[in-house]
């Protein structure tokens, strides 16, 4: 039997490959409305005392919990020349979020609430937030696993398929 | 540039340094509104801001566009409206530098009280100064051999605070005498505009500043804390049972100078507090103001000083 092509390997390991970076999607997406969550849970807390919201967005950025948020950072240095609102939308836009578009409608909301309107109100808006912020964590973190299972397996599958069939 | 440029957007900032130097120091008055041209008041002069000129007719002026108000609004208070809403409620905020936020628009009313603002239709930025020997003249009138107590009167722009400022900034270096103990009660963070702990505004060597503190508690704080000589507030009036009760107790040993908005002595008595004050005779110098100067200086009991 004759030792397998260059050709034959790459193609069986781009196929691993791709199936493991799919696999990556759903736990990212797990851990980005996780740490969506916890944002906003701070977010309400803070709000409370009625911080300024440079310093509030700067501590939450700077938070090992909101780690996995990295538009914060890249809001907080476009905000030196922008409204917060544009800030924030452009931020959102450079960012790769593997979201829905529902749930980038839900990362877009604070940008136009947060340090726009009273206190109050704002801890309202992101309390009702982070209720379906949460329902969502909860279902992307049962249903994440299993799906990063499914595509990693396809991948090997598929590159064994591959195999099979230059081979 | 004035430093208070640099909190506004970059357009709105772009015109305001087309205008030459000395007009930008000089400025008193920014007066934004929606879909209308910037309106500015320096010491000497006033118009439409028009090709870095003050213009006395709007046309061909730059107009400011209701987003670029908006946008103004959010910058100044750092987007961060949840600092400013209890100053808000009274209807302007102060920025850092002490310059007063004047805020008109379409307001949001709960209960009977306001709650904040929908969407502001118009900005007065009104600018703070320091005016070194404004208050020479007071000094040598009201101050010669004893600490008397003064309220300063006029109508908004008349140069009340720019004249207590400087008042505290004499009598603290000694200019009258001995060096007085200040104490600021700097509820608004006009007066002293503290920050990182150090006023803006020069206020002497020996005075000490509670900012951003209503003036009843701070009043008591300092008594009970600083011993101080003087106390010096702006913008008394208030109908504050509790700041009058202070007010009044303060008669026995600390001397007192403050600031009251109204146009004349008639206008200053119909104000509840002012006139209880005055039957009180907390003050020994009542002095209207107006642009800046002293018009008319009245005894404790109401008699005009020739």
């Amino acid at each position: 039997m004759n030792p397998p092509s260059l050709g034959t390997v790459c193609g069986f390991l781009l196929a691993v490959g791709i199936g493991f970076w799919q696999g990556e999607v759903p736990l990212r997406r797990s851990a980005l409305l996780a740490a969506y969550e916890v944002f906003l849970a701070r977010l309400t807390t803070e709000l409370l005392y009625a911080p300024a919201t440079g310093e509030l967005l700067a501590s939450l950025a700077a938070d090992p919990a909101c780690a996995p948020l990295l538009f914060l950072p890249r809001c907080l240095e476009a905000w030196k020349t922008l409204p917060l609102h544009a800030a924030w939308e452009q931020a959102l836009a450079e960012t790769p979020l593997p979201l829905t578009v529902q749930e980038r409608g839900w990362f877009a909301l604070p940008g136009r609430v947060l340090g726009q309107c009273p206190a109050e109100e704002q801890r309202q808006t992101f309390s009702r937030l982070r209720q379906s912020v949460a329902q969502a964590a909860d279902a992307a973190r049962q249903s994440a696993l299993g799906k990063a299972k499914l595509f990693r397996m396809l991948g090997v599958l598929g590159g064994f398929a591959w195999l099979i069939v230059w081979w | 540039m004035h430093p208070l440029f640099s909190l506004l957007p970059p357009l709105l900032r772009a015109q305001l340094c087309t205008l030459p130097p000395e007009v930008q120091t000089s400025l008193c008055e920014i007066r934004l509104r929606g879909g209308a041209p910037i309106y500015l008041k320096t010491a000497k002069a006033c118009g439409f801001l028009k090709e870095g000129a003050l213009a006395s007719s709007p046309k061909d002026a730059f107009v400011v566009s209701p987003r670029l108000l908006k946008d103004a609004f959010f910058a100044l208070c750092r987007d961060s409206v949840q600092q400013v809403e209890e100053e808000l409620r009274q209807g302007f905020f102060t920025v850092p530098g002490g310059h007063r936020i004047g805020v008109y628009g379409a307001l949001l009313v709960q209960n009977g009280e306001v709650r904040g603002f929908c969407a502001p239709s118009s900005l007065v930025i009104r600018l703070a100064h320091e005016v070194c020997g404004a208050a020479s003249a007071i000094l040598h009138r009201c101050y010669a051999g004893t600490l008397s107590s003064v309220l300063l009167y006029g109508p908004p722009g008349s140069g009340k605070t720019t004249l207590l400022r400087d008042l505290a900034a004499q009598l603290s270096a000694g200019c009258g005498g001995q060096p007085v103990q200040v104490a600021v009660l700097d509820e608004r963070g006009e007066l002293a505009a503290l920050q990182e702990g150090k006023p803006r505004f020069s206020l002497g060597p020996c005075t000490d500043v509670y900012a951003l503190c209503p003036k009843g508690i701070a009043l008591e704080m300092a008594l009970r804390a600083g011993a101080p000589e003087l106390l010096v507030c702006d913008e008394i009036g208030a109908a504050n049972e509790e700041e009058a009760l202070l007010l009044s107790g303060m008669a026995a040993g600390v001397a007192v100078a403050a600031s009251a908005h109204a146009a004349s002595f008639d206008g200053l008595l119909k104000r509840p507090l002012l006139r209880r004050l005055w039957e009180a005779k907390i003050f020994d110098y009542y002095l209207l103001l107006n642009q800046g100067r002293v018009r008319e200086i009245r005894q404790a009991e109401g008699r005009v000083i020739p």
